[in-house]
């Protein structure tokens, strides 16, 4: 158990018996009274989203959970398919609630999965991630204005906005938070 | 920190000083120390030692969480109508957001003058400050007067659908925070599920392209002000700028009957919570019956420039924030 006003950004906790991830924490303390913590939770089985206000001094239940180094194989229409890379032993995770997850892994490569009593809660993608630019169109002639931009495809389906620069074939590193272009990465 | 920061602070500042002063207030300058305070049992008190010349364990000091408790002083001994800056301490208000554990006040109080009065000030200094500072039309309009005034009871009919004073009975307000989707914890008495219906559902939705005061908060919220005659109300406002809590105000309490009622219940409140040593008991002897009608507006200077410089945080007008511990990596 933890008390509500040390719930941090990227913690689980139960409420009403089902595991919540926090996605922003804000502290509150109206002027003549006790401190709240103002909290935003996903549920990570059914994606639903709660902003609850719970006082500074009450106890939530904090999840212990484990992370496993797992092998992204495939997606089917439901299903994100993973092999633990340390048992060998392959398993799925439901797309329901990581929908926005799928345009960011890329298969063969192994990511942390966040594990709560063999419920998987959370995939970890790192923040900035390299992919590669499978479909760009090229760039206009003649349009030079700064700061223009176009719309690329990489090798995951991913879609960003990147500078008129960038070609098909080029790799480029992206805020896996945002989907925001970062840079082209020189190879 | 950049220097434009610095600037815009200074040049804020100056503005402020310069209304007031035009507009006949004293400026005052009090003491951050105290070895006892106004009972609060809701604020967290930081405190030092003092050990003068001795080789002694010293006395144990508290660093003010506000000036009232020697700006009330100063105008219960005639100093007419005050105003100050001043750096106050409050602990278990972690660095975030809109929180430091230090942070500038701006305190008034005026004499011959209730909390009406005073968001009619208010009015004008933040109509000078749009005037004066170079401001994007945004942060502008954030401020700009008039402030709309709604009081409490509106607010909670208008945005939770809450006639509170249908609800004076705790089991009666538990009821409707209930039927919101709240969880109130299981001891939650009045004034926690009212602040709770507060955070959740009123201050979220409050206007916040124009400046809001919340008029009247109920009598069962315990504090200085004083109570409206014949309501279950107090003459209390709160001014919200962009959905942000900046300022407090209060139409003082200054019969020395109450304000010594007052002091009794929250001092026990304290000595139940282990926090007996706080208390000022002599600090309602200040008061007598000719004490001037007196009304106080506390505003932080902090989230004030906040919204004036249209920033998302405090950090990013404050010269400084504070580093402590891993604090600072932890919450901003």
């Amino acid at each position: 158990m933890v008390k509500a006003g040390s719930i941090e950004k990227g913690m689980y906790i139960l409420l009403k018996d089902e595991p919540h991830l926090v996605t922003e924490r804000e502290f509150v303390k109206p002027g003549k009274g006790q401190a709240f913590v103002r909290v935003k939770l996903k549920n990570v089985k059914t994606g639903l989203v709660q902003r609850p206000v719970i006082k500074s001094h009450e106890s939530v239940e904090e999840i212990v959970v484990e992370e496993h180094p797992s092998q992204y194989l495939y997606a089917d229409e439901s299903a994100y398919h993973f092999m633990d890379t340390d048992t060998y032993e392959q398993f799925e995770i439901p797309m329901a609630g990581f929908e926005e997850k799928k345009d960011f892994m890329k298969e063969g490569d192994t990511y942390d999965i966040v594990m709560w009593e063999s419920i998987p809660l959370g995939i970890k993608i790192p923040l900035k991630e390299t992919y590669t630019v499978s479909a760009a169109e090229d760039a206009v002639k003649g349009d030079t204005v700064t700061g223009a931009t176009k719309t690329v495809v990489c090798e995951t389906g991913l879609q960003v906005k990147v500078p008129i620069f960038i070609k098909s074939g080029d790799k480029i590193l992206v805020n896996t938070d945002t989907g925001e272009y970062v840079e082209r990465v020189n190879t | 920190m950049d220097r434009e920061i610095l600037r815009f602070r200074a040049s804020c500042v100056r503005e402020i000083r310069r209304f007031f002063e035009e507009a006949g207030y004293l400026e005052v300058d009090t003491p951050v120390v105290s070895g006892k305070v106004i009972p609060e049992p809701t604020i967290d008190l930081l405190n030092t030692t003092i050990h003068g010349a001795g080789d002694g364990p010293g006395t144990p000091v508290f660093l003010l969480p506000s000036p009232e408790f020697y700006m009330k002083r100063l105008v219960a001994a005639g100093s007419g109508s005050i105003f100050q800056f001043s750096r106050c301490f409050r602990d278990r208000e972690p660095l975030s957001r809109l929180h430091s554990p230090e942070f500038l006040m701006l305190e008034w109080y005026t004499v011959n003058a209730d909390y009406i009065a005073s968001i009619e000030t208010t009015e004008a200094l933040l109509e000078r400050l749009c005037t004066r500072l170079d401001l994007t039309a945004s942060a502008a309009a954030a401020v700009s007067p008039p402030v709309l005034r709604m009081t409490i009871e509106e607010a909670f009919s208008k945005y939770a659908g809450i006639d509170l004073c249908a609800c004076g009975e705790t089991r009666a307000l538990r009821t409707e925070a209930e039927r919101l989707g709240l969880t109130p914890a299981l001891d939650a008495d009045w004034p926690e599920l009212f602040h709770l219906i507060l955070l959740s559902e009123v201050e979220q939705q409050l206007p916040v392209g124009r400046p809001v005061a919340l008029l009247d908060y109920p009598a069962q919220v315990s504090c200085l002000a004083k109570q409206k005659a014949g309501t279950p109300w107090r003459e209390r406002w709160e001014l919200y700028l962009s959905g942000v809590e900046i300022a407090n105000c209060f139409t003082e309490m200054v019969s020395p009957a109450e304000v010594a009622a007052y002091f009794k219940r929250e001092g026990t409140e304290l000595r139940k919570a282990g926090r007996p040593e706080q208390t000022d008991e002599s600090f309602p002897d200040i008061y007598d019956t000719r004490h001037p009608a007196c009304s106080g507006v506390a505003l932080g200077l902090d989230r004030l420039l906040m919204v004036l410089s249209g920033s998302d945080s405090i950090a990013q007008v404050m010269p400084f924030t504070l580093r402590y511990g891993d604090a600072q990596e932890k919450t901003i």
